[in-house]
């Protein structure tokens, strides 16, 4: 009898240990970057969090409401009431607000390019752990020029619709990394010269861009591969972090070194006349990249490979053609789909035997 | 059943091991083995990772200061001895490769730091009832008076010469300082001290006062010759053994272009006298060296900087007199 409660009550301390999920805090909605600058670099964001001293603001709200119905992801639950004595917090961070505007034939066509990532943050030794990156891309034609009113209705329906329905459909991909589990990091993005005359209104912005490519090299690692990534720096050397979170406290992360590093390098953009008619013609656009997995410190390289990847764009005759949308939506693609296809048909970066792994394998998040 | 208590008792080590895993220093390190097996066998990959954890020791050593890594070096069979203690974990970051007679194998290497720390106390001399008081003073920028000077310049010129004709206006700038100490350094210090083994007495207990040492440093730029004698002569007569001097200059505020929140600098120097002998020895010093802070105000932006700097130069002067008292 004795014996049988033994085993019992081992049992059940074995579920518990077993079963417990881990309990992350959740930090709540905050903007990356210099905390001067948020006004100027997010400022349609900036308007729709502010609110009332003390109370949420309107995103906080959004966001609160939305992971409170879904505290679950992969290997922990979130800890919204601040009951745990958990060092690790996740952070919805919003990296990047950018619309820009252009004239239609008497409509205005607003771009929304909009990047967010999920970080999971240590708070005992201030660092970064991981990034999860999401980007949300819309156009929309208005009749006469909306106004900063319209934007933010915009952008908020934007998080409300695709942010968050795009957080939840990935909460199984999102996991806390084990300790002494191995990680990745974009080390260097690079544009050729010849790129850069393609860039259209980056061409004077390339760090904007290089952080664009970045974030989408991050989100194919993390979410295409289920790789454990860090988050990229613009400040290389400097590696940290400025998180301004909505109660005004601005907190700066360190972002650890990974064990391996990435570097981008965008090769060159290519358009090719495929087929014309009378009424139309299509066009092949295509982006050629260059992708080193590598260890500075131990000079190795573990995979150096140009991609490439082409579609065709049909054009009305007469209609105006954009060519830098096109090319940017190839290379986001060769980054993205395409890339991840390469890596994942590679026996070498993918084997996954007793004694042998490929590097992949070796950064898998769970 | 002695099958679950041994699953059970894993377990509760794997959990109690990843909360130890956060004090850690990851260093990445290549090991190699001499062999003629382009396979190589199991002892031979496991000698090839003992000695890129014996590397990856040697590298963590290196990143450290002068006088840590003397210390280290001098203990460095010890912990190549007992690697395992003081290695929490190691992950193969390839699979290994052969190449010129050797096998050789990129790890990531965890190092338990506070492992080492331990050791380094257990070794290292016990102080026991060595008396030591510190004085550490910080000045800031008061007010900033420009001065511009003017210097003209005039030449004539004909065939064999050219003429210069104008002015430059030069610039100058007086600065005035004023005192700023932070109770937080005072702790910060007395922790560093204490660790270290010494029974750190507070300045008012022997009759030191700091504010002479801070009139000094505002109006002179160092600590004067007769407030240091006064200083050591006090000291002694209250029996202490060691006073530790430190002064600590706190640069202008500026904004950080990467995180927007306030930069500060602070410059630091010190020394630590030996009273024990006939005339006082200055047996150890440190700086001038810079540390900077950040915070979302310029006063926590200076306090930051001020307990870096204080820390940095105090950890390094205790490096430093536990090497000189070394049997």
């Amino acid at each position: 009898m004795d014996k049988r409660l033994v085993i019992i009550g081992i049992m059940l301390l074995l579920v518990t240990l077993l079963g417990a999920q881990e309990r992350v805090r959740y930090a709540g909605f905050c903007f990356a970057g210099n905390y001067a600058d948020i006004p100027l670099n997010y400022p349609h964001t900036h308007a729709l969090s502010a609110g009332e001293k003390g109370a949420p603001n309107r995103l906080e709200r959004l966001f609160y409401s939305c992971l409170h119905a879904n505290r679950d992801f992969r290997n922990f639950s979130l800890d919204l009431d601040q009951s745990s004595q958990s060092d690790k917090a996740l952070a919805i961070t919003i990296n990047r607000e950018s619309v820009d505007s252009e004239s239609i034939s008497g409509q205005t066509k607003l771009i929304y390019n909009l990047s967010y990532s999920i970080y999971i943050l240590d708070f005992r030794e201030f660092k970064v752990l991981q990034s999860f990156p999401f980007k949300i891309s819309y156009i929309e034609l208005y009749s006469q020029p909306p106004t900063a009113g319209e934007v933010q209705s915009q952008i908020y329906k934007l998080m409300e619709e695709e942010l968050l329905a795009s957080i939840k459909s990935k909460q199984p991909q999102i996991a806390i990394r084990q300790p002494g589990s191995l990680a990745m990091k974009v080390a260097n993005v690079e544009i050729s010269e010849d790129a850069v005359a393609l860039l259209g209104p980056y061409e004077d912005k390339l760090d904007s861009y290089k952080a664009i490519l970045a974030n989408q090299l991050t989100e194919t690692f993390a979410f295409g591969l289920n790789v454990t990534m860090l988050p990229y720096a613009k400040d290389y050397a400097g590696q940290k972090m400025a998180l301004a979170f909505s109660d005004a406290r601005v907190l700066n992360f360190s972002i650890p070194p990974a064990s391996y590093d990435l570097d981008l390098r965008l090769d060159k953009f290519h358009k090719a006349l495929y087929k014309e008619t009378a009424f139309e013609r299509v066009d092949i656009y295509g982006a050629y990249i260059n992708l080193k997995i590598y260890d500075a410190e131990l000079e190795t390289v573990y995979w150096d490979q140009a991609v490439k990847f082409g579609a065709t764009k049909q054009t009305v005759n007469g209609q105006l053609t954009d060519d830098f949308a096109n090319y940017h939506e190839v290379l986001l693609q060769t980054i993205g789909t395409e890339l991840t296809n390469t890596i994942r048909n590679d026996k070498k970066l993918m084997e996954n035997k007793k004694n042998k792994k490929g590097v992949i394998v070796r950064c898998a998040n769970f | 059943m002695r099958k679950f208590l041994i699953i059970l008792g894993l377990l509760l080590i794997l959990s109690a091991g990843t909360e130890q895993l956060d004090a850690l220093v990851k260093v990445k390190a290549k090991g190699s083995v001499a062999t003629k097996n382009k396979k190589p066998k199991t002892e031979e990959r496991q000698q090839a990772i003992l000695n890129g954890q014996q590397q990856a020791l040697k590298k963590y050593a290196s990143g450290l200061d002068s006088q840590r890594l003397s210390i280290l070096n001098e203990l460095m069979p010890e912990l190549l001895k007992d690697i395992e203690k003081y290695i929490l974990d190691t992950t193969p970051l390839n699979d290994g490769e052969y190449q010129n007679g050797n096998w050789e194998i990129n790890l990531e290497v965890s190092i338990d730091d506070a492992q080492i720390e331990q050791l380094v106390r257990q070794k290292t001399p016990k102080l026991e009832e060595h008396f030591l008081s510190f004085v550490y003073v910080a000045r800031e920028v008061a007010s900033v008076e420009f001065h511009e000077g003017t210097v003209s310049i005039q030449a004539d010129t004909d065939r064999d010469h050219f003429k210069l004709d104008g002015s430059i206006v030069m610039n100058s700038e007086g600065i005035s300082y004023r005192s700023y100490n932070p109770a937080e350094i005072d702790s910060r210090v007395t922790e560093i001290f204490n660790k270290a083994g010494f029974d750190v007495v507070p300045a008012f207990e022997v009759n030191l006062t700091p504010e002479q040492f801070a009139y000094d440093f505002i109006t002179l730029d160092e600590i004067s010759n007769s407030t240091q004698k006064e200083a050591t002569d006090i000291a002694r007569d209250q029996g202490l053994e060691f006073l530790a001097l430190g002064t600590l200059d706190i640069g202008r505020e500026e904004i950080d272009p990467v995180t927007g929140q306030y930069k500060i600098y602070a410059k630091v120097g010190g020394y630590i006298m030996d009273l024990r002998k006939k005339f006082a020895v200055k047996i150890c010093s440190v700086g001038p060296l810079q540390y900077s802070g950040l915070g979302p105000n310029p006063t926590v932006a200076k306090t930051n900087a001020l307990i870096e700097a204080a820390t940095k130069a105090s950890q390094d002067l205790v490096d430093q007199i536990r090497v000189k008292l070394t049997p």
